[in-house]
């Protein structure tokens, strides 16, 4: 059974997840688990996580955050909050962001789809570390809202990362999961549960309906453009009036300014999650100041309060959604590392008159709910499936400007509909449709995905083709169209031209240009550290040969000379697990050879660093 | 209402849904034309059980969901998911009273020609009042009004929706006298007007 790993792509975090003998757990340990979502671009590269968050006071202008409030997104629907971000966006053709690397020309520039990329394959290459093995397909979790086009950037991200993407699901279903087949039953098996997540970026609620082994999203409601980061940011903004008032001609519009404030505020924040209040000092060397006082948790929660209210409305629409009254709710669970606020916590609660499931770490929940996913879909069992929706409604531009719905917002997917669409003039072979997905009347309030021309039309007279067009919504919930003219049974072509996102032949040239492509695959790595090891146990056998005749037997010295040969033989093959065999067994043979006195200095060392690979 | 009830294409056996059989466990490659009803293994009626409604769905889904076809052919998957696409769209269909009568009327109505604009006595103007009013509310933003009127409109649809039940029970009694889908028809196409600003409210709001 081919593993599939579960992986939380966070704004702020990311990690991944999977079944074990022991049941589900996050791959990896301690701060190994947590790949921070950041990158530093330097000369050879990106430096991905820890190493990147570090740079982000130095470097400001080189380190990237936040990447995915800007997956499948342009710089008119990013609005004002691009603005705060210490590195330069910019848009390229068809409206696609990149972020810009460097001052002045030439620019590096880069595609979301392609850091998040970056991510990803840290996060898989820990993981293969930490399991010891390839991992080639990956359950990914995405908010419940993200619309068509953000879960296109992130199927392209994965792509571009190398990694198949076996299922896309929606974070909060996820939690579901990994709440609703908890080994201490949090849930009951039968009920309404509501999924409150507040992470980084991204607010979602979610409400499902649990029967047997069935998860079935009923409706989702949330906010992409919502979470922790809005919080540090209204801190970011008192601290700088509080700062003003002392030193009423700083200027904090240089990145490391932008960058030392957002850190204070992310520290005070955790520190106010712990304690009624905090102390802070921030230190502006350029600036030539620092400045130092007292955050109090009152003060902070009213800062929040206007925030979470807006969560607390969007839980009042999804009941609507789902036909559901407050005391029809039987749970509600918390995800997302925004739900730890205590503030955050109180209010929904009340919200929901009943304390929240926190009983699994909201850190970790959605990764460990996509693992099992991922165990499900590789056949590892069958006791549970999970029924998700598309969350908004997808639909095209009708007379006026109007939005008119082909599936509704809220359905189960995978899901096709049909429509028929016909010519307006004679002779007319081909029709232009423009696809939009949201809950709104008009097509200005709606997100446009694309626009797909029907070519080849039998030419006929006006109204006469009558063109079927099949709107299909897979389990991933993203849409593909095709379609056939009925009166002639001929296949009208379709061409789907999409609003945001990468073509297919851009992720190719993406892929192409990756120079770490060639060795992103685990077991392709591990076979040239293998290769490189066996190399150098050779040359030690080689020059310690004359201690071996001493101290070895004629037998045993016959063996080590057959064993070489097997490795040169696996190091011929493909196969990383079995040349690591061999020269374990051959470790084992010269073992006698290491512990002489000549031989320790050398072969010991080398025996030293197989069982090093041996534990990556 | 009763409907012949197809065998499976590989087995022989009759099928409880014509998407899938549990006898040989094989997904049915679905020919001719599908009758949600046959597609859930429910009665052809108007009056569904939801609970069995409910159990069939998901007994269906746990055979048919692409998620248990992961590592299967291509083929396969691909019908995996067309034919949970099907089951998805016959549950929606037949899940809630509206879309369920509108189903039958379509269902029933084959052979007959339906008026399928016909709205009740005095409807349309009382809709191009309330529509007037709407647009007047969506201009000054007044919530409360808001709200009044979103129950007012619930209250009619709840109306309409309570005379699906006897309709069709007559219908059942007289399946000669078209008058009745003609009444369907009719109570169909004033719910419709009814959600259409039910939804403006909602997109607005």
């Amino acid at each position: 059974m081919e593993r599939i790993i579960g992986i939380d792509l966070g704004t702020t975090n990311s990690l991944s997840a999977t079944v074990f003998d022991e049941g589900p757990e996050v791959i990896g340990e301690g701060d190994k688990a947590v790949t921070p979502s950041v990158l530093f671009h330097n000369e050879s590269g990106w430096l991905v996580g820890q190493e990147a968050q570090e740079r982000r006071i130095s470097d400001p202008e080189k380190t990237v955050y936040s990447i995915k409030r800007l997956m499948g997104r342009n710089l008119a629907e990013l609005g004002e909050s691009v603005n705060d971000l210490p590195y330069q966006i910019v848009e390229g053709q068809r409206k696609l962001l990149k972020v810009r690397i460097g001052e002045s020309e030439p620019y590096k520039e880069f595609t979301p789809q392609e850091l998040s990329a970056e991510i990803l394959k840290k996060v898989k290459q820990r993981a293969e570390e930490a399991l010891g093995e390839s991992v080639k397909k990956a359950v990914i979790t995405v908010p419940a809202y993200f619309d068509d086009a953000q879960r296109q950037a992130t199927r392209a991200a994965a792509k571009i990362a190398g990694l198949e993407v076996a299922r896309i699901i929606n974070e909060p279903t996820a939690a579901a999961i990994a709440y609703g087949l908890d080994e201490k039953r949090e849930l009951q098996k039968d009920g309404h549960v509501a999924v409150y997540d507040l992470g980084g970026g991204t607010f979602d609620i979610s409400i499902l309906k649990l029967s047997g082994k069935v998860f079935k999203v009923i409706a989702t409601h949330g906010n992409t453009q919502l979470g922790g980061d809005d919080f540090d940011q209204v801190l970011v903004e008192t601290l700088k009036k509080r700062i003003l008032q002392e030193q009423p001609t700083a200027n904090f519009d240089d990145p490391e300014s932008k960058q030392i404030l957002k850190k204070t505020a992310e520290a005070i924040k955790i520190e106010l999650s712990l304690s009624p209040e905090t102390n802070y000092t921030l230190d502006f060397p350029k600036l030539g100041f620092s400045f130092s006082d007292i955050f109090k948790v009152e003060d902070f929660e009213s800062l929040i309060s206007t925030l979470v209210e807006e969560t607390l409305e969007s839980c009042k629409q999804v009941l609507n959604q789902a036909k559901l009254s407050l005391d029809q709710i039987d749970e509600v669970v918390l995800v997302g590392g925004s739900t730890v606020v205590p503030g955050v916590r109180r209010k929904i609660e009340s919200f929901f008159g009943r304390p929240p499931h926190v009983a699994i770490d909201p850190y970790k929940v959605v990764a460990i709910g996509a693992g099992i996913q991922g165990h499900l879909l590789a056949g590892g069992r069958r006791d549970f499936l999970l029924l998700d929706v598309i969350s908004l409604a997808l639909g095209i531009e009708t007379l006026g400007g109007t939005f008119s719905k082909i599936i509704t917002g809220n359905t189960t997917i995978p899901i096709e509909e049909s429509e028929t669409f016909t010519t307006n003039v004679d002779n007319q072979t081909s029709i232009e449709v423009n696809i939009f997905q949201g809950e709104r009347e008009l097509i200005k309030d709606c997100r446009a995905l694309g626009q797909f021309k029907l070519r080849g039309i039998p030419p006929m007279k006006a109204g006469f083709p009558l063109v079927e067009v099949m709107f299909r919504v897979d389990a991933n919930g993203i849409l593909t169209v095709s379609a056939f003219e009925k009166r002639s049974g001929e296949k009208a072509e379709i061409e789907v031209i999409p609003f945001h996102g990468l073509t297919q032949f851009e992720i190719e040239r993406i892929m192409e240009d990756s120079f770490e492509h060639a060795i992103d695959d685990f077991n392709e790595r591990q076979l040239i550290e293998f290769r490189l090891t066996a190399e150098r146990v050779f040359q030690g056998i080689e020059q310690n040969w004359s201690v071996a005749e001493n101290a070895l037997s004629d037998t045993e010295r016959e063996e080590i000379r057959k064993q070489m040969e097997v490795v040169r033989q696996s190091i011929k093959g493909e196969d990383s697990q079995e040349l690591k065999a061999q020269l374990d067994t051959l470790g084992d043979l010269t073992r006698p050879l290491a512990d002489t006195a000549m031989g320790r200095s050398i072969l010991a060392e080398l025996q030293g660093e197989v069982e090093l690979n041996q534990q990556k | 209402m009763a409907f012949v009830q197809p065998a499976c294409e590989k087995c022989g056996a009759i099928l409880v849904s014509h998407l899938f059989c549990f006898s040989c466990n094989i997904i049915q490659t679905f020919p001719g034309e599908i009758n949600y009803f046959e597609t859930l293994g429910i009665p052809l009626t108007f009056e569904v059980n939801s609970t069995e409604l409910e159990e069939s769905y998901q007994n269906l889904s746990l055979e048919l969901h692409p998620d248990f076809y992961s590592s299967a052919p291509e083929s396969e998957k691909r019908l995996s998911e067309s034919a949970t696409a099907i089951l998805n769209t016959a549950y929606n269909s037949l899940k809630e009273p509206t879309s369920r009568a509108e189903y039958l009327v379509h269902l029933l109505s084959k052979n007959i020609k339906l008026d399928e604009g016909s709205l009740p006595e005095g409807f349309l103007g009382e809709m191009f009042f309330l529509q007037e009013e709407l647009d007047e509310m969506l201009e000054s933003g007044n919530d409360s009004a808001f709200s009044e009127m979103w129950k007012d409109l619930l209250k009619r649809q709840k109306n309409i929706e309570e005379d699906y039940a006897p309709l069709f029970k007559e219908y059942e009694d007289h399946p000669e006298d078209p008058k009745i889908l003609q009444q369907l028809q009719t109570h169909l196409n004033a719910e419709r007007y009814l959600r259409r600003l039910l939804e403006r409210i909602t997109a607005n709001n």
